[in-house]
């Protein structure tokens, strides 16, 4: 499945410099949903639910049983998660507590009685944070140039935040007339966020060509890239997002080489203009949530992001992909696609070959 | 300005110390708490809600208002236990089995309150047999249930399919909500009504109300 992959770095290489070879970057992938949903099976025994998300050779073999019941298409490629909950570099502070969920590790508040920076410390011997490397290094040295391996899922440190403070309190902290400890916080936060990030790619990148990927948007890039992210934008104003979590997507997006934003949902979209103005972010990930329109919808904004510089990746069905490359520049474009068949990701591919344009 | 006025001036401005002290003012003035509530507290959430609507507010806002109006209830309760004040109506509401979000329920909780509903909050992660014993139990005249995961949606099925096993359906509403939820999902799972916000489910939840 890895045999094709020198002509997909080639197009990856090219879609970060937002050159074309022959056609814009296309993943499309199709799934035996049955069978994966059958791997995936979370236990019912609660003494197996820790060992589900935290035995590395279980998830490593999940991984590899769900690469065989499916079809990589295009630019798509074999790619072991490295999932231990969403924003997880919350769990990497002293004191940090989780629990263990079906679809995820859900992070319990440790600052309830208030925000407090002197809670906000770096455990190096904290189980999460040793339990990331110790997946990141097995996944490494299992992979032998059959899948490549992604970066932990460790974006947003106001995410991250909350899961320490409690979302709801979070929220109201940001109308609070002391808004430098939210800031200094964050400061925190974003410690915890280059420990995990920079260990990982350090860690990873020897499976990876000597890059980095992130799981579940199937990329791969030349060096150090990983996911930025607010999911709590789509709760707070402008001016609240502009004042508390620029700063950190200034910082984070110069520290990486290969910073890509996920944007999730349109309420984000009161957002766009900030996002642009950072000049580090290299691609915008546009997410419409279930329910919401297509992202084909928002047609001037995804024009937008393209004439910022920046590139752009989408998500989208299988019929939607002629009208997003009739629509947009392929330059600096990676389109998503998940196939009910094999007949039609191939479809697929040759559409985006059909209609590539500069 | 009159201190009504005040107090919904300085709740929609989520000053919680304030509108607790402009309230215990205004009993001291011998005012009617039935007043100072319904044209003070809820008033001023309700024009909360509508500004939250309509984009020129956030969820932080919201909460830093409701914040304040709980204030002002609890300065206001024993005088409107003593009055008689009866709410316009119960609900129980939670997030369904197996999801753990709660900002979107809570929201809603709030606007509900400051609609005039006593709210019965089960929390999260609440399985279809505690919705419906919880119904049963206070007499609720609304149900209504959040997810934001698609995972957790079909959940919402399984109340109501519960509360047809039991022959209880037809003596509550059933009100859903959260992101991924949307209003044809609503109509496939035989829910009375979808809100897209929760300015929108309390002004559903008031009409429910004067129809019962």
């Amino acid at each position: 499945m890895m045999d094709k992959f020198d002509k997909t770095r080639e197009r990856f290489i090219a879609l970060w410099n937002r050159e074309i070879i022959d056609r814009c970057c296309i993943s499309v992938t199709c799934q035996n949903k049955e069978m994966v949903a059958d791997i995936n099976r979370f236990p019912a025994d609660i003494r197996e639910q820790k060992a589900y998300w935290m035995d590395a050779e279980r998830v490593l073999h999940r991984n590899l049983a769900c690469m065989e019941q499916t079809y990589y298409a295009g630019d798509a490629f074999p790619l072991v998660w490295l999932n231990l909950g969403p924003s997880g570099h919350a769990g990497f502070a002293r004191g940090a507590k989780w629990g263990y969920e079906p679809t995820t590790i859900w992070f319990e508040p440790i600052m309830e009685e208030g925000l407090d920076p002197e809670k906000i410390i770096l455990d190096r011997q904290n189980e999460l944070l040793k339990k990331t490397m110790e997946f990141a290094a097995y996944f490494t040295e299992e992979s032998r140039g059959r899948y490549l391996v992604s970066m932990p899922d460790l974006a947003g440190n106001l995410d991250a935040l909350a899961h320490l403070r409690g979302t709801q309190d979070l929220m109201m902290d940001f109308l609070s007339e002391e808004p430098e400890v939210l800031l200094e916080c964050e400061e925190k936060v974003q410690q915890l966020w280059k420990e995990g990030v920079t260990q990982a790619y350090e860690i990873t990148k020897k499976a990876n060509y000597g890059g980095s990927c992130i799981g579940w948007l199937n990329t791969w890039a030349p060096g150090f890239h990983s996911q930025l992210q607010c999911d709590l934008s789509v709760m707070i104003s402008k001016e609240i997002f502009d004042h508390f979590a620029m700063p950190e997507l200034v910082e984070q997006s110069s520290y990486l080489e290969y910073p890509l934003y996920h944007l999730d949902g349109i309420e984000q979209i009161r957002h766009l203009d900030t996002l642009l103005s950072i000049e580090g972010i290299k691609m915008i990930q546009w997410t419409s949530v279930v329910g919401q329109p297509s992202p084909l919808k928002f047609l001037s904004e995804l024009k937008r992001i393209q004439a910022s510089g920046k590139g752009l990746l989408l998500t989208l069905r299988p019929d939607e992909v002629e009208t997003a490359l009739t629509e947009l520049s392929s330059r600096g474009l990676y389109i998503n696609v998940s196939a009910d068949s094999r007949e039609t990701a191939d479809e697929v591919v040759k559409t985006a070959e059909r209609y590539s344009r500069e | 300005m009159n201190k009504i006025e005040e107090i919904s001036e300085y709740l929609q401005k989520g000053k919680a110390k304030i509108v607790k002290k402009l309230v215990q003012e205004a009993l001291d003035e011998g005012m009617d708490p039935k007043v100072i509530l319904n044209e003070g507290l809820l008033d001023g959430m309700m024009i909360v809600g509508g500004k939250f609507k309509r984009e020129e507010v956030f969820v932080p806002d919201v909460l830093v208002a409701a914040r304040a109006m709980n204030m002002g209830i609890g300065v206001l309760e024993p005088r409107l236990v003593e009055a008689g004040n009866e709410p316009i109506g119960k609900v129980v509401i939670g997030t369904v089995k197996g999801d753990l979000h709660d900002i979107g329920k809570n929201l809603v909780t709030m606007m509900l309150k400051g609609a005039g509903y006593e709210i019965y909050d089960l929390g999260v992660d609440v399985d279809a047999a505690t919705f419906i014993d919880k119904a049963e139990e206070v007499h609720a005249n609304i149900i209504c249930m959040s997810a934001l995961l698609t995972t957790t949606m079909p959940n919402m099925q399984g109340v109501i399919d519960l509360m047809k096993e039991r022959n209880v359906r037809d003596k509550y509403t059933v009100m859903i909500g959260g992101a991924p939820v949307t209003e044809s999902f609503a109509k496939e799972i035989g829910a009375d009504y979808y809100t897209a916000d929760a300015t929108s489910a309390a002004e559903v939840a008031k009409k429910v109300a004067k129809s019962c």
